[in-house]
């Protein structure tokens, strides 16, 4: 989405421009500097085609540049906070809406209206599943989304990407969500984050 | 780059490598053949006809030749999904081995 | 795992396109539903009808969002599947079907109809996409064979 948000247009421009010239223009403007970059004596470089040996061009544009913040690597292939962001979100609202949905399944069951033909049975357990499911994942979502973007700042701002960052986005996230009911339940929901966003923790380190 | 992006981005036409569509993977058969089973289960059902509050099945909106179509779609929907579960868990077997 | 690939294998990109689109649906109803709430509650109780009006609504705009960008992603992998080619094409058919399968419950003329329009709003997207792009893909500076010609000549 380049042409909304204004992304490599430049690297663009200058790819475009080498192909027209048959070289590219930063090159040639000093003889040393000529010399001294490297490749510069290599043929298929100076070629003008050059560069597209390497296959269609915007598969190593920008996309191949991977997090670089410390400490980053984590379970999920992922280039940058975005990446980090739609991922855990998806994944954590996925998650929500099959625990959501086993909950209703088993509320559903329990509220069986008895001698009731089987039909209307199965209409009771989908009722309540489509009523809980898409409830606590639309809550996950939400939670997993203020998480992620306050986790990116975080690691943003400190530089590093490391648990206490995790820890502390959790507490904000869960303080967040609940801010509006009261100071207990908002303290609740800070704990449980907390509590969640260092169990995943956990979980990172175990599998990496 | 996700494929809602290359909506707005769209990049050069051309054909694409048995890697990138997927074949052979065996995260991809399973979730497919999952996809599969639960999407044609719910058209094949006939869930999709009822009216939610009143569970009845409204004809004019729903005709005869449009119900069965769907429930036909479901029906051959859901035998795909069993033949690419067999496959994967063909695959799952042979890597085992 | 680490992060070699260029792009996304197809299975796992559909989960970034769910979370994208359910971000992208949350953070516009925010702004939706903040500034509605504002207007439509009375003086003195306008934050409070904002906020109520967000936590009410823009999670459940965003899990709208995510159902459609789950949606469109699965039916355009498996486009892409069918197909092998990677077009503007595959994005319209994908649309068809994701429109045609989020209305099929309305019957089958909503069906239809909106299974239409999604498609055709979806091109329209993939032709303003292509058309920008064509646009900025220019080169900026244009050879200038022509006025060498003209020296040439005189």
């Amino acid at each position: 989405m380049s042409w909304l948000f204004g992304g490599n247009k430049q690297t663009t421009k200058e790819e475009d421009l080498k192909q027209t010239l048959g070289f590219d223009p930063a090159q040639v403007s000093d003889v040393s500097s000529i010399i001294n970059s490297p490749g510069v004596f290599d043929a298929s470089r100076l070629h003008p085609l050059a560069g597209l040996d390497k296959g269609v061009e915007y598969l190593d544009l920008k996309d191949e540049q991977l997090n670089d913040i410390e400490g980053s690597k984590g379970l999920i292939p992922s280039r940058s906070w975005t990446d980090d962001l739609c991922y855990g979100t998806g994944a954590v609202y996925l998650l929500g809406l099959g625990l959501g949905g086993a909950y209703g399944f088993q509320e559903g069951v329990k509220n069986l209206p008895k001698n009731a033909p089987p039909r209307l049975q199965l209409n009771t357990i989908l009722n309540h599943m489509t009523k809980r499911g898409p409830f606590l994942g639309n809550s996950a979502g939400v939670l997993a989304l203020t998480y992620n973007m306050i986790d990116s700042s975080l690691d943003y701002f400190r530089g590093v990407h490391d648990d206490f960052n995790s820890l502390g986005a959790g507490a904000i996230a869960g303080a967040l969500f609940r801010s509006s009911a009261g100071l207990r339940p908002m303290a609740y929901s800070t704990a449980l984050m907390t509590g969640a966003a260092g169990a995943w923790c956990g979980v990172k380190h175990l599998l990496k | 780059m996700s494929n809602i992006l290359s909506v707005f981005n769209p990049p050069p036409a051309r054909p694409l490598s048995d890697e990138e569509v997927g074949t052979g993977c065996f995260p991809c058969t399973a979730m497919q053949a999952l996809t599969a089973l639960a999407g044609g289960a719910y058209l094949a059902s006939g869930y999709v006809f009822k009216d939610l509050d009143t569970g009845k099945i409204d004809l004019k909106k729903n005709p005869m030749w449009w119900q069965r179509s769907v429930r036909g779609m479901g029906t051959v929907v859901v035998g795909f999904g069993v033949f690419r579960g067999a496959e994967a868990i063909q695959m799952l077997a042979e890597g085992l081995e | 795992m680490s992060a070699d690939h260029a792009r996304d294998p197809c299975p796992i990109v559909i989960l970034n396109d769910f979370g994208g689109a359910f971000a992208m649906g949350v953070i516009g109803g925010c702004v939706w539903h903040g500034i509605k709430g504002f207007r439509n509650s009375p003086y003195g109780e306008r934050r409070y009808g904002a906020i109520s009006a967000i936590k009410a609504r823009a999670p459940v705009l965003g899990g709208n969002f995510g159902v459609w960008g789950g949606l469109f992603s699965t039916f355009d992998c498996s486009v892409k599947a069918v197909r092998k080619r990677e077009d503007a094409w595959n994005a319209v058919i994908a649309g068809f079907f994701t429109g045609g399968a989020l209305a099929i419950r309305g019957g089958w003329r909503h069906t239809r109809n909106s299974a239409i329009t999604c498609a055709c709003l979806l091109g329209v997207f993939e032709g303003v996409g292509m058309m920008f792009l064509r646009a900025f893909a220019q080169p900026p500076v244009q050879p200038i064979y022509a006025e060498e010609g003209a020296q040439l000549a005189a």
